[in-house]
């Protein structure tokens, strides 16, 4: 590299950057590879304002400037108002970067070409990067970059961003153009629009628009009623003019005007497409292709889907289940043993200790659980395994009213739950979102597997585990589809692009793996401390055998466990683990077949799998849909969990459980 | 002749002709088939439904496009197409709404 990276001194901190660059492209054109590559460790990801759209930014030094980047949510168009387009397009008509960095799949250039277009018509200098140039290559595909620098008016640099290649003309390119005067080229469409858009343009010419006013133009056409609502605010005549000529286009196409505007972009991206790009021989089938037949067939496919899974959850139960207990065991007592020794055991040292064991169990479960998960977790993705997984999984989670994409966090909700509802983002609708997260949920985590192992594993089987796992994942999907049906809105139906596989790149993985990690604890740390530290006042002021009994209704009563289960239960909403640590302490042995009957056995974990997100899982759910929302799913599952671990108890009962 | 790209077979080639606001009554169910003809139901379903129409033009689907089915997912999961040279899934509900020319 010829770059040295920029000492953290924080995005955004005192230093005003000499570039500020805006990373802009579709969804898996390698455009976070492009961001890595340019900024390497010196990222750091926040929400874009008001929102939980991530908002990546960098900085790094190049040739003595300072650059920052950020890094635009990956979408399809700046049409129609997802979140992310409206984010992206505020972002570059009102921040105004210095320069827009357009990355494309140089394998389907036409079809990118029509964002593109939209983000020239934005008016920002643009250089436009064609990454995955080597696979077009084996594509047969050629591109004439001159002939499309002339045909777009801006500069266009050749990348293959995985081997690092062309990234430094990237910055040479965005330099240059920062340095001389930039016009955007005017883009013609139809002659029926062209006379309409200049209609419209010179009537908006002396309102004062934060957007090109040929851009307005457009959006106006396509019925964008946010441009709309701008606009009629400063003179509603404009708008009935608009009303005017959509009727009279829509007369004369017979479809509806934001299909004639599309339809006119993708006419023009499709000529330009045509004259600088040409196909020397036949798309042969791939190697991926090839396994695309195996990776997406109705039998082989979904063996194919239960070994990779069973391949990581072997590796992140097996292999991080022995790191774990190193921490869990090992470490916590010597790290106890040199607390008491130094800080002795008064109340407030004691208090203290249960605050930095917080610490150390949330670094063993972050280590060996969710390190491992999250880098395999990526490098599916980046490899383009994951969009195949979606693809088959999609029937089955239509059941639950969501599509295939939540199939992701559902698999990292093993691991933990905390990322596992982070990765919800990837769901299209506000609605489905909601309901992936409920799911993700009641997915038993890693804690949980260790209370549902350490008691009906070891006493009753693991044919027992198995069921109880099955019947958790009912419920997830019980709920969900009952989600589905009374939440507002309609679910968007799957639109996903199909990744062409890809040699991962290990940079790109590792470098997301730990600013998911760092994003990880800092949202989990908090809410663990605090609550840790409140049980542990309780436990010292002996106010947890009240609350015991005050419970004991409900857990002697109805769910038929003894009393301290209730104690334990409360420890649960810590950190579900410490059920069973505690349940040991509490009896004094680690036979736990003396105290709880098969049936309490059964019961209990059902309790502990439903009863509560953790604490850990509270904190995502508070950062990422709000206190509202927080306490009705923590609410509902409370009352899942009595009402059907009360039931499986008795029906137990029926079946000569004791 | 016009068909739903639903009833296409693996391979098979055909022409957009539009997308249609609903799907055929034995896709959309009894009570999806009303909500649609009538806009019954919760708020702002009628415009999520343009919506995956505008979300399909973004990718260059529109009426003209060339489309071909490459496989279908089992269980009646979503439909892989290819357009212009890249490749998508679209859910089964929406394809069966792409009304095409053979």
């Amino acid at each position: 590299m010829r770059w040295a990276s920029a000492p953290d001194r924080g995005v955004g901190g005192r230093a005003t950057p000499d570039l500020r660059v805006a990373l802009a492209g579709q969804a898996n054109v390698g455009k976070s590879v492009i961001f890595n590559q340019l900024t390497g460790l010196h990222q750091h990801i926040a929400n874009w304002p008001g929102t939980t759209v991530d908002k990546a930014e960098g900085r790094l030094y190049y040739k003595g400037l300072l650059i920052d980047v950020v890094d635009l949510p990956g979408i399809y168009s700046l049409t129609h108002l997802s979140l992310e387009e409206r984010i992206s397009r505020d972002y570059i008509a009102k921040e105004k970067p210095d320069v827009v960095i357009n990355v494309v799949d140089a394998t389907a250039l036409e079809r990118h070409l029509i964002f593109t277009l939209q983000l020239i018509e934005l008016g920002r200098p643009l250089v436009l990067v064609l990454n995955m140039m080597d696979l077009a290559e084996k594509y047969g595909i050629e591109i004439n970059a001159e002939a499309l620098e002339e045909e777009l008016g801006v500069p266009v640099i050749a990348t293959i961003a995985t081997r690092g290649k062309g990234i430094s003309r990237i910055l040479d390119a965005a330099i240059e153009l920062s340095r001389t005067s930039y016009t955007p080229k005017k883009i013609r469409y139809g002659e029926e629009v062209e006379k309409r858009l200049e209609m419209l343009e010179s009537a908006l010419k002396e309102l004062d628009l934060p957007y090109p006013a040929r851009w307005v133009a457009l959006k106006l056409l396509e019925g964008d009623e946010e441009i709309r609502e701008l606009v009629r605010v400063r003179s509603p005549g404009v708008i009935e003019l608009t009303d005017e000529l959509i009727s009279e286009l829509e007369h004369i196409h017979g479809h509806e005007s934001s299909i004639i505007i599309a339809n006119e972009r993708a006419c023009a991206a499709n000529q330009i497409a045509r004259r600088c790009m040409k196909i020397v021989k036949p798309r042969k089938p791939t190697l991926g292709d090839r396994f695309d037949e195996i990776a997406t067939h109705p039998v082989l496919g979904y063996m194919l889907a239960a070994v990779m899974l069973a391949g990581i959850f072997f590796i992140v139960f097996g292999v991080g289940g022995a790191v774990a207990s190193f921490f869990e065991e090992d470490l916590s007592e010597l790290m106890r043993e040199a607390w008491i020794s130094s800080l002795g055991t008064a109340p407030s040292s004691e208090v203290g200790w249960s605050a930095a064991q917080s610490i150390l169990f949330l670094i063993g479960l972050a280590i060996p659980y969710i390190l491992p998960l999250y880098f395999l977790v990526f490098l599916l993705e980046n490899w383009g395994y994951l969009a195949r997984l979606s693809f088959l999984m999609d029937s089955l989670m239509h059941k639950a009213g969501v599509h295939g994409k939540a199939v992701i966090p559902m698999l990292l909700g093993f691991g933990c739950n905390v990322p596992a509802c982070l990765a919800t983002r990837v769901m299209d609708t506000w609605k489905e979102r909601m309901i992936a997260i409920l799911m993700t949920t009641l997915v038993p985590c890693s804690a949980v597997t260790v209370v549902v192992m350490g008691l009906v594993g070891r006493y009753l089987g693991i044919s027992w585990v198995i069921g109880l796992y099955l019947f958790a994942l009912l419920m997830a999907f019980a709920l969900g589809s009952a989600a589905s049906r009374i939440l507002p809105g309609e679910s968007v139906e799957l639109i996903m692009e199909m990744p062409s596989y890809k040699a991962p790149s290990l940079k790109t993985i590792l470098t997301m793996t730990w600013i998911r990690l760092r994003e990880y604890i800092k949202i989990a740390a908090p809410l663990i401390v605090v609550i840790g530290a409140l049980v542990k006042i309780m436990e010292i002021f002996g106010l947890l055998e009240p609350l015991s009994k005050i419970l004991s209704p409900l857990t002697c009563g109805w769910l038929g466990l003894p009393e301290e289960t209730g104690v334990l239960l409360i420890f649960g909403i810590l950190r579900k683990e410490l059920i069973l640590t505690s349940l040991a302490a509490l009896l004094g042995t680690l036979d736990f077949s003396q105290a709880l009957t098969a049936n309490q056995m059964i019961t209990f974990s059902i309790v502990t799998i439903l009863y509560i997100p953790c604490a850990a899982t509270i904190s995502a759910l508070l950062k990422e849909t709000g206190a509202k929302t927080t306490l009705t799913i923590t609410a509902a599952e409370i009352g899942l969990a009595i009402l059907v671990g009360g039931i499986a108890s008795k029906l137990l009962l029926l079946l000569g459980i004791n | 002749m016009k068909v739903l790209l639903t009833s296409l077979s693996e391979g098979q080639e055909a022409v957009v002709v539009e997308i249609a606001p609903c799907g055929p009554p034995h896709e959309a169910g009894f009570w999806g088939g009303l909500r649609c003809r009538f806009g019954w139901g919760w708020r702002g379903e009628n415009r999520v439904s343009r919506g995956a129409a505008k979300r399909l033009a973004d990718l260059g689907i529109l009426p003209g496009t060339r489309i071909k089915v490459v496989r279908r997912a089992p269980f009646g999961g979503p439909i892989e197409v290819e357009v212009g040279g890249s490749r998508f899934m679209i859910g089964r509900g929406l394809a069966s709404r792409i009304i095409v020319e053979v």
